[in-house]
């Protein structure tokens, strides 16, 4: 569980980018953030795994508190896997790789080979164990980084726009994985893409640091004037429902809106 | 003029080892005006795109065929920067290679570097057609990442190439940056009659923007046409491995649910609307 008190931060004086957030996560939940650039989601994310100090107000990761004393111990609940596909490797091969995380956490050697061996098959990365992690696709690499995380079994995951720089086949596959640990895990993705945060259990809207809506996406997507003003534009079913509920005359008017919003949830 | 490819073949390794070289790209045949194109480069990664649009702007040469840029067929001597001054690339992240104290130095960069006169001139002239005059004295490091993508196309944009290719510019944008900045592109298109090429993963934007596609497999070019042709055409989506664009996914589901005579190839919000009009209004009393 992830529990946010007031929470705020800035990197200079006077520009809250994260300005008195609360916000509680259930376990096993999959939970999106939205926000466009620049609305604190990343930022949100960096002070959850405690790469940044916030300036006041707590985080509890499973009823504890994240603080100086406690963020080693606590990093082990918690893992991120970044935007950039290039740029959290760290061994020589995919399986170094993942083992990097167990080693640091003094993993018993057997403990470790039989942990990779699991992980690897998991994100269906097993027959790469011996390649150099340059040579792979954006979508490749970024399982072994879910791999790493998940062989220290971490409580919550968050996908930080793990999937924006993938092409579809990649995208295809990390959201595979993201569904597989669904229920297993405690899931935050963070995106500014609607159409990712349709599958999810709760919407998070963020916008100037301030958490702006915090609902299921059925409800979320209804709010078509805070999601534009919030730059985050509607999807375009939506878009369609409005043209046609101001459209006189139309055959099958209620049956199309309808279908409309049911399309936007069947992906 | 513009850019012509005939047969061109490139591979990253040298082939004197007599071995049989994995070629990149092969038997490249293209040819991009250098007025009003808006053309969308679509494929897996490692299919060639980047490779390709590196040779467009002369960064990589062929291994064999012709490559003629502007006229000027493009050998190891070829002088290179009267080329590159009229095909601007933008790089994928371009913002990452933004250094200079104010946008404005950043934005001028360019045409200084090919000796072009008045460089502070033209970059207040590109920064007035992008909107963001406001920024010019501004450090780049205090900006968003959408602001300091627009800068780094101002960058390129400030040499006045005829042709501009971007590699993935929406990469990363929220929707609303996202569309800001391909209105732009569209503007520089029709306004200016630019050759715009974008490399892209995502179908929406060639839906919307694009005229003419090509698609890349394998380090070939297996498809090179009109949009609306490619998308007719439910076969080669399939083969070419590419998801339908948001606005046909509508329509065809639409379609296929109220048994509407509907036609599928619709590419904008509007048109998609005016689909549907055509299929569900009353019909006109005579």
């Amino acid at each position: 569980m992830v529990e946010v008190k007031n929470l705020s931060f800035s990197y200079r004086k006077g520009t809250r980018v994260i300005d008195s957030v609360s916000v509680k996560i259930e376990k096993g939940e999959f939970v999106t953030i939205l926000g466009h650039n620049g609305s604190g989601k990343s930022t949100l994310a960096k002070l959850l795994v405690g790469l940044l100090k916030a300036d006041s107000g707590e985080i509890y990761l499973d009823g504890r508190i994240l603080n100086e004393d406690t963020v080693d111990e606590l990093r082990g609940k918690i893992g991120i896997v970044f935007q950039n596909p290039d740029n959290q490797f760290v061994g020589v091969t995919v399986r170094d790789d993942i083992a990097f995380g167990l080693e640091n956490r003094c993993y018993p050697r057997e403990e470790m080979l039989r942990l990779i061996d699991e992980y690897s098959r998991l994100v269906n990365m097993e027959k790469f164990l011996e390649y150099n992690p340059e040579n792979l696709s954006g979508g490749e690499k970024q399982r072994v980084a879910i791999a790493g995380i998940l062989a220290y079994n971490p409580d919550i995951i968050i996908f930080d726009e793990a999937t924006s720089m993938l092409d579809p086949k990649g995208v295809r596959e990390v959201n595979e994985v993201m569904s597989q640990l669904r229920g297993k895990k405690t899931i935050i993705q963070i995106t500014h893409n609607l159409n990712e945060a349709i599958a999810s259990d709760r919407v998070l809207v963020m916008k100037d640091g301030k958490i702006i809506l915090n609902d299921v996406p059925e409800k979320v997507f209804r709010e078509k004037e805070t999601l534009k003003a919030s730059r985050l534009d509607i999807l375009d079913c939506m878009k369609l429902i409005e043209m046609i509920e101001a459209t006189q005359g139309l055959k099958n008017k209620k049956e199309l809106e309808e279908f409309l919003w049911e399309l936007t949830f069947r992906k | 003029m513009g850019i012509n490819f005939s047969e061109v073949n490139f591979s990253y390794q040298k082939p004197k080892r007599r071995r049989a070289v994995v070629q990149t790209l092969h038997g490249i045949n293209l040819r991009i005006d250098d007025k009003g194109e808006f053309i969308a480069i679509v494929g897996h990664t490692g299919s060639g795109k980047s490779t390709l649009v590196q040779m467009m702007n002369a960064l990589l040469l062929p291994l064999s065929g012709r490559l003629e840029i502007f006229g000027t067929e493009i050998k190891k001597k070829t002088v290179l920067k009267p080329i590159r001054k009229r095909v601007g690339l933008v790089f994928q992240f371009p913002e990452y290679q933004i250094f200079e104290e104010t946008v404005l130095k950043d934005i001028a960069f360019g045409p200084k570097n090919f000796g072009l006169p008045d460089p502070e001139g033209r970059a207040r002239e590109v920064a007035e057609i992008m909107g963001i005059t406001d920024l010019l004295e501004r450090s780049p490091f205090t900006l968003s990442g959408g602001q300091l993508r627009k800068v780094a196309i101002c960058g390129i944009l400030a040499s006045n190439p005829e042709i501009l290719i971007l590699d993935e510019p929406t990469v990363g944008l929220d929707p609303f940056t996202k569309s800001e900045l391909l209105e732009l592109l569209k503007k520089l298109n029709r306004e200016y009659e630019k050759s715009i090429i974008i490399i892209t993963h995502d179908m929406d934007v060639v839906s919307e923007y694009a005229q003419r596609v090509i698609v890349l497999k394998e380090g070939g070019i297996v498809y090179d046409g009109d949009k609306k042709t490619l998308f007719k055409k439910e076969h080669l989506l399939e083969e070419y491995d590419l998801d339908y664009p948001e606005t046909m996914r509508i329509l065809k589901a639409l379609k296929e649910r109220f048994q509407a005579d509907i036609d599928i190839n619709q590419h904008s919000i509007e048109a998609t609307y005016q689909e549907i009009l055509k299929a569900f209004g009353e019909e006109d009393e005579h």
